[in-house]
Parts: structure tokens; sequence; C-alpha cells
């Protein structure tokens, strides 16, 4: 191999990892540039808040003088009032630096009203269910429907201009998003099993609601709590510069009221538009952390597809099982020293060297079994030879596809490879057909795609394809959900099968299913091997399921193939101790089922 | 505890429906679908009973309705004792203690923010236990018989512990209120292959040791096989095939059985078996077909009997519900 070959390949797919220690959405939001410059910018408002006195040059309400007597009236900014002056003679600078106090505090303690009312009404609607999340969601309705500058002006008119209504008016508008977010993530929450559990343990529902569930849900809330502060305080400088505001009160609003309400605002621009820029930058830093939040916190949902083998520091072993004398064209696949490492996430995390170095060949119309437990790298080299692997993926080897060296060829190419030479029945097959589209619609629209067919043609194949592994075509016309989990295996079988792909890789193609469906469907594999010559990978956890078809099995531990080989040879003289080990816990059950009395132990 | 009857858990005539409408239509019989049907058990303290079934058999809503998280309709459930069948949720909490579940999903069945302690100390804290010596003895026990080390484990957090290692928190925190009944939902089917066999065994320890009465639920026959002492197949509902392991693997009487007995791989290349010759899926439970439900599947239906008369399960030991049972033994079966 040379060095050419040996080049670093990073993977570009959708699929991403998630290591099973979940890190700390905070700590992730933190990378994030934007964030820290919007939690410094932030802090920095804060701090200015906390010392206004100290940091104002001049009393905000004092009428200043020039040298010569006069009021300072309407002042450009300049060296001393670097905002100007008010009409009244008033120093913008200090009045800005002032009323941040009072439009933050507003702001703060409407956005925790509003996050206090929507995060309890989302935890007890999404909770309790049936009537009362019916009545609470109709008043989230009624809350939306509200509009907010009548809502204001009824509210001041009754009570009178003061900062409590003020208050209020923001807080009891603005929970409505709140609550729906945080009900959706109830609902979820309290389908996981850790809240069955506690259920079942005999949890009151108060302790279920406030010991499993709201802790799961409080960073949402935050970030929403974050968000919220902007939106609230944007809503307090509209009423403030409507004029809601308390008389004698300074926020940055009510210095934009009292520019309007001069009529001076075309003189002085300054006037206006210091405290306008000072909300602008306030709402930008808010925004900035809330949004990064909330994209570290969508960052952490990202689906598992488990690569939990940690780096050790062995030196790769390398490995080529099924090397022969051969040269990389004369087979279907040649998979040359592959190693696939995660780079980590954060910097406490370490690299995660998921697949350490393997090598495969692969003739046509071959079946090979990658067998190995979670955290063996199965998955990850599957996905490595179909480069459906995370951008976070380091891919270095070389994998050869039909004679092509499968990362030389353009994303256009390798798209056009895909379902036409190269098949894949991913895991889940409820996740891989789309839920809103017919079945049959699918595996067409799939055959259009890549072939130059008219519909009715198209057609055809579909109903063939699903015939040939036993639905009846005219189920085509049913939605996924309409499916058995079996069926929807199979409908995945027939639309991988249905262009005569050269390779075909099932990953788990059984997983929770019943035994007897499961034999079905290795059945069915089979039959597109025979047929069609295609062949096919199988990555399982099972050892005696992919025995039965496989005629080449590999088996994988932490990221290293352990033994390879023909599969009779393997499951009657496994010689590494790995395999033997699956094998006896294969065994485990066969003892007990042997039909013949004596019940000889197999293979000798 | 002495107790009059010697089943820790005894089943009779259990019914579940489920009504596939909504609204007062609810109570009309023909929306009425049943989920399973007239269930008899009687499971000793102490032993392993196996429920096995294809998706869809209704293994895991009769696990659900022995739990009480499924309204039972009909039929009773005697829990050391106490008819629970009719009890409603606020109730159930109170008997809560005498029956424990094990969930299928070790990933999600331990709340992300709590440690080791505080998970298996849950159940004690629910129940009212307040005095913290006691809670801490209990909980030691609990690891302990679970094998874990107390003072390794109780610090631990879910996220830094293997599949293995939190199913044996989750039969922990079973353990720890002293059930009578312990009901296990697939327990090892997310677990990899080579930790599957010592989860098992710590089951069937615990059962033993602890004269615990446990519920495996599982689609896969061959963990069944392991553990088990006695076991039940169903098929749509009802019970088929019933009785010791040893005889139900060794010598099938239901057709059905055996497909799912000869439909489990193997890596024995002596006997490359032969596939199962069981056609489609079952049907759903609102479509039952008449006289037994099995007969559009089954290969050894040939009469109008299996199509009209539903057979009921027969044999005292070795049950079974079929009009053309294989193997049955020459000797007087009673």
């Amino acid at each position: 191999m040379n060095q050419q070959e040996k080049r670093n390949v990073r993977g570009a797919g959708k699929v991403s990892i998630d290591l099973h220690r979940r890190p700390n959405p905070f700590r992730v939001a933190l990378r994030d540039n934007s964030v820290k410059v919007g939690l410094a910018i932030f802090g920095l408002i804060v701090v200015v808040a906390i010392f206004a006195p100290v940091i104002a040059p001049y009393d905000p309400q004092e009428r200043l003088r020039t040298a010569d007597g006069e009021i300072a009236r309407l002042l450009p900014p300049q060296w001393d009032h670097w905002m100007g002056t008010t009409n009244f003679g008033r120093d913008i600078f200090s009045q800005v630096i002032v009323g941040t106090r009072r439009t933050i505090s507003v702001g703060a303690a409407a956005a925790f009203m509003a996050v206090f009312i929507g995060a309890n009404v989302g935890l007890i609607a999404g909770f309790r269910g049936g009537r009362v999340d019916n009545l609470l969601m109709r008043m989230t309705d009624a809350a939306y429907a509200l509009p907010f500058l009548p809502f204001a002006i009824v509210l001041v008119g009754i009570f009178g201009r003061t900062d409590l209504i003020l208050v209020a008016v923001i807080g009891l508008l603005f929970w409505r998003t709140t609550a729906r977010v945080i009900r959706s993530q109830v609902l979820t929450t309290k389908e996981r099993t850790f809240v069955k559990a506690a259920i079942a343990g005999g949890a009151s529902p108060r302790r279920v609601l406030y010991a499993h569930i709201a802790p799961n849900v409080v960073a949402l809330a935050l970030v929403y709590a974050m968000l919220l502060i902007a939106e609230a305080v944007m809503a307090d400088a509209s009423l403030s510069f409507l004029g809601f505001a308390p008389p004698d009160s300074l926020s940055w609003g009510t210095i934009m009221f009292d520019a309007f309400t001069s009529q001076r605002m075309r003189q002085a621009w300054w006037w206006p538009m210091f405290p306008g820029l000072a909300l602008m930058v306030f709402m930008y830093s808010v925004y900035q952390v809330g949004r990064g939040m909330q994209r570290a916190l969508k960052q952490m949902d990202i689906p598992d597809i488990g690569a939990s083998a940690r780096l050790d520091s062995r030196a790769p072993e390398r490995r080529s099982p099924l090397a022969g004398g051969s040269t990389r064209t004369d087979h279907l696949v040649v998979v040359e020293y592959l190693a696939v490492t995660y780079r980590p996430r954060t910097p406490d995390e370490e690299p995660v060297r998921a697949v350490k170095g393997i090598s495969l060949r692969l003739d046509p119309g071959e079946m090979l079994g990658i067998v190995g437990e979670s955290g063996s790298g199965k998955t990850t080299a599957v996905r490595a030879l179909l480069r459906l692997l995370p951008a976070t993926a380091d891919v270095s080897g070389a994998i050869w596809f039909e004679g092509r060296d499968l990362y030389g060829v353009g994303d256009r190419e390798m798209r056009s490879l895909r379902w036409e030479h190269l098949a894949f029945v991913p895991q889940s097959a409820m996740n891989s057909l789309d839920p809103v589209q017919r079945v049959g619609n699918q595996i067409v629209e799939a055959i259009r795609v890549h072939r130059q067919v008219t519909r009715r043609q198209a057609r055809q194949m579909c109903a063939a394809a699903l015939e040939q592994v036993g639905i009846n075509p005219a189920r085509g016309r049913h939605y996924p959900h309409q499916y058995s989990g079996g069926m929807r295996q199979r409908a995945l079988i027939a639309m991988a099968k249905v262009l005569e792909p050269t390779l075909l890789v099932a990953d788990e193609p059984t997983t929770g299913l019943d035994v007897v469906v499961q034999d079905q469907i290795m059945a069915d594999l089979d039959r597109v091997r025979e047929e069609l010559g295609t062949a096919i990978i199988i990555v399982s956890h099972d050892l005696a399921l992919v025995s039965e078809t496989c005629s080449t099995l590999i088996v994988m531990k932490d990221g290293d193939v352990v033994e390879a080989g023909p599969t009779d040879r393997l499951v009657t003289d496994p010689r590494d101790p790995y395999t033997r080990l699956l094998l006896e816990s294969a065994h485990g059950s066969a003892a007990l089922r042997s039909p013949s009395p004596s019940g000889s132990g197999p293979g000798g | 505890m002495a107790s009059p009857s010697p089943a820790a858990i005894a089943v009779s005539g259990v019914t579940v429906v489920y009504s596939s409408a909504r609204g007062l239509a609810t109570l009309l019989k023909k929306f009425q679908v049943e989920i399973i049907q007239d269930i008899n058990l009687s499971i000793r303290p102490g032993t392993v009973f196996g429920i096995a079934g294809e998706s869809g058999s209704g293994k895991t809503t009769l696990a659900r309705a022995l739990t009480g998280l499924v309204p039972v309709s009909n039929g009773s459930i005697t829990i050391h004792g106490n008819d629970v069948a009719g009890l409603d949720q606020a109730d159930w909490r109170l008997v809560r203690s005498d029956v424990q579940l094990i969930f299928q999903d070790p990933y999600d069945s331990l709340n992300p923010r709590f440690t080791v302690f505080d998970s298996v100390a849950e159940p004690l804290r629910s129940q009212g236990v307040r005095d913290k010596t006691e809670i801490e003895r209990r909980v030691r026990d609990a690891l302990s018989d679970a094998e874990l080390d107390p003072a390794t484990f109780s610090g631990r957090m879910p996220s830094q512990m293997s599949g293995g290692e939190r199913q044996r928190v989750a039969i922990a925190r079973a353990l720890v209120l002293d059930p009578n009944v312990i009901i296990a939902d697939e327990p090892v089917s997310m677990l990899d292959v080579s930790t599957r066999g010592e989860i098992l065994l710590l089951i069937r320890r615990a059962a033993r040791d602890r004269g615990v009465a446990v519920i495996l639920v599982s689609h896969d026959l061959s963990v069944l096989e392991r553990v088990c002492d006695e076991m039940a197949v169903m098929y749509l509902g009802r019970i088929v095939e019933q009785g010791p392991v040893t005889e139900v693997f060794g010598r099938p009487h239901h057709p059905y059985t055996r497909a799912l007995i000869s439909a489990i791989p193997t890596v024995d290349q002596t006997r490359k078996r032969s596939r199962t010759n069981l056609r489609g899926e079952p049907p759903q439970p609102s479509e039952r077909p008449p006289g037994c439900s099995f007969h559009p599947r089954c290969p050894r239906s040939d009469d109008s009997k299996c199509r009209t008369e539903t057979p009921h399960l027969e044999g005292r030991q070795h049950m079974y519900a079929c009009w053309h049972p294989l193997e049955i033994p020459s000797e007087n079966p009673a």
C-alpha cells in the first residue's frame, strides 16, 4: 500500500454519533464562539446595570448647564457628552447607563414570570394529559389570540402606569410558547422507561413529575428563559416608547419616548439612536446565547450508532484476513487497513478508535457475515464502506468497489452508485420509510431516480419486487404504519433489490423481530443472492443467525477483527477465545433442543 | 410468610378487552377486541415462568395486566392472597411493593440524573421508608444480591455503566422491596450476547434465593429455555401450549410451538435445520380466525374441525390446545 492510498478521508454523511456519556449542553454551547461573545456582552451589560450610578458621569435627571450658564440643550455627541444631551439638557450617556437597570430588571422579571407560568402549565398539561391538558392548551391558544397592544392598553387603563403592570402584561402573554415546548418535551420524557419504572415502583404522581420529569426538562426551560428575556426587554421597550411606563422611570424605552414626544427627533438623531443601539446590542447578545444553547440541546438528541470503543494504547494491528495473491480489481469489494476514528466533541473527551485497521475481500454472489457485540465497530465499518459516516469521523485506508476507489469518486457519482450498485438495508425500518408516503410510491420514486423508465414500468418493477419478498403488491398502496415490523423490513429489502445491485449491505436486518419473521427475512436475503448474484454483507450480533446463511464470517471485537474465515471452519474449529465465547453462548440453548436423545456436542 | 395458597401469583380467566371505538360506541360489542383471552396461570414462589410468543401474541399485554398498567376486563389475579384485578391506579400503588418490574431497555430505564444508590432507593422512598440507615442497608443488600459491589457502584451514574451493569441495577431496584412477584419483559434482548447468560442466571438465582416468582416474557425461546422452570406459548391472545420447559422444548405438542423452536437459528452445522414452514404473520386480534386461531398458518390443519371449533388446553402437566397435536404420549395423559 503506497502513501497515496493511505491518505485521510473525511466522511461526509448525515449520520452522527452519540457517545453514551452525554456531555453537559451548556458546556457544549460554550464551545461556540458566538455564544462566548454573546455571554461576554450580556455579562458586561449586567455589570453596567449593577454599577450604573458609579459609571454614569452625570446624574441622568440633572439639567446640565454649559460654561456660560445656559441649559445644555440638544448638544450633539462631543467629548463631555459623548452621546449628546436631550432637550432638557440631560446627559444621554448617563441616561442609557442608568436606564439599563430598569430595562433589565423589568425584562428579567417579566421573563421569569412567563417562564414560571409556561413551565408549570407545560409540565402539568403534559403530565396529566386528558381533560386537564385540553383545558390548559385551550388557555394557551387564548393567550396566543390576545393582541398585545389592546391587552396592554386595557390593563394600564384600569390599573395605571406602574412597573408591576408592565411585568404582568408581558408575563401574562409570553408564557404561551414556553408552555407548548415544555409540554411536548414532557410528553416525550413521560414515555421513557425510567419514568415507567418509577411509577411501577409506587412513586406518587407528584414525585414522578418533580423528581423524574422536571429535571430532564429544565435545560430546555432555561433556553426559553434566555430567549424570553430578549422578547420581554423588547416588549417593555415598545410599551415604554408608547408611553406606558410610569411617569418618572428611566429605561431605554422611555428615553426614546422622551425623544419622540419632544418632536426634536429629526434634529437630534443621537437622542433616540443611542438607547436604540443599546437595545440592539443587548438583544444580539441574549439571542446568541439562547440560540447557541438551543443548538447544543438539539445536537444532544442525535441518534446513537453504537460506537463506544475507547481508544487504547495498543498499536493498530494490521491484519488482512482474507488476503490472497490477487489484486484489488479482481474482487467486488476490497477493503484494506480500514480505520475509523471519531474526533471528540468536547475537549475532555478522548477520540474513539471505532475501527482499527481491518481488511476484507468480497466476490459477487458471496454472503459475508460480520459478527460482533456493541462497540465492536461492525456498524462503523460497514457505514465507512457505504460512505455514510458523520463528519466527525476520520477514515483511513482504502476501499475498492467494482474496481474503483470508493473514496476517490465524487459525490455525484457516489449518489448514482447508491441503490443501483450499492444498496443498504438499515437497522430501523420504521425510520427509513417516509411515514407520509405510500410504500409502493417510495419504491417507484427510488426506481425513477435511477432509471429512465415510465411510471407504469416502475410500478411493475415495484410490484414484482414486493411479490418476491412475500408482500402482496396490492399492499403497496398502504402507508408504513399499516405494515408490521417484519413487513417494513421486507419492503426495504424489496426497495434495495429492485435495481439489482451488485452489493447489498444489511445492518442488523432482523433486530427486534420475532424468530419466525427473522427466519423469513434471512430466507428473502438468501433468495436475492441466488437470483441476482448480489453479494451481501450482513451485520449482526447473532453468530448463530449469520452462520446459517453466510458462507464467510468475520468476528469483530473492539474495532479489530479477531477471527475470519469460512463459516464451517469457524463454527467447528474456532481459534480465538472470543469466537469460542460467542459460540458457547449460541450453543447454550442448543443442547436442550437437540431432537436426538443423545444430544451430542456440535461439530464433534 | 406462610400463605394459605402455594402460588405466589394465580391468574384465573383473565381477559383484556380493547375497544377500537371512541366515545359512546365503546359500549358496542362489535368494536371490542379481546387482546388476551381466558388466561389461567399459577406460579409458585422461587420459580421462573416463561411466556413466549411473536409480537401481537398478547404476551406484553398480559405482563402489563399483571402489573396493573392495563385494566383487566374479566377474571382474577391473586397475588399473595389478594385479588388485585379490579383495583384502580391509586389502590395499585399500595400493592406495588408486591409486584416489581424489570424493563427491556437498560439504557432508558434508569433516570440519567440519579446515582445508582438513588435509583435503587427510589422504590423504598416512594413507599414511605424514611429511616436512612434502613434505606442504606436495604439498598446495599439489593446491590449485593444483584452482584454489584455497593462500595464501587453506589455513586455511579447510569452513563458510566455498561448495559449489563445497568440491568443489574434494575434488578436490584426490583429486589429492594422484597416483592413476591417480579415481571421481566424481554430483560436481555438489548444486551450483548456474552452478558445475556449472566443476567439470566442472576434472575434465576434471585428467584431461588429470595423465593420470588419471576415471570419472564420473551420472543426469544432460547432465553426462556435457559432459565425457566415452566413456560407458556401464546398465540393471538391465548395460551396454546404450557408445561415444564424441558417438556415443551423436548416434545412440543402444538405445531406452532414446534415452528417457533425450529425457527431459532443454530450454529450446529451437523444438523442444518429445515426452515420453518410458517408463512405470513399472525393476523390482527380484531380479525381472529374462527375455530383454532392458528389454523390458516398451520401445516397440520386439514379438516373442518380446526376451522370451526376452538381447541382448549388439555393435559395435566404438559398442556396444549390443538386438534392434531404432535407426539402425544400413548399412555393416558391423566
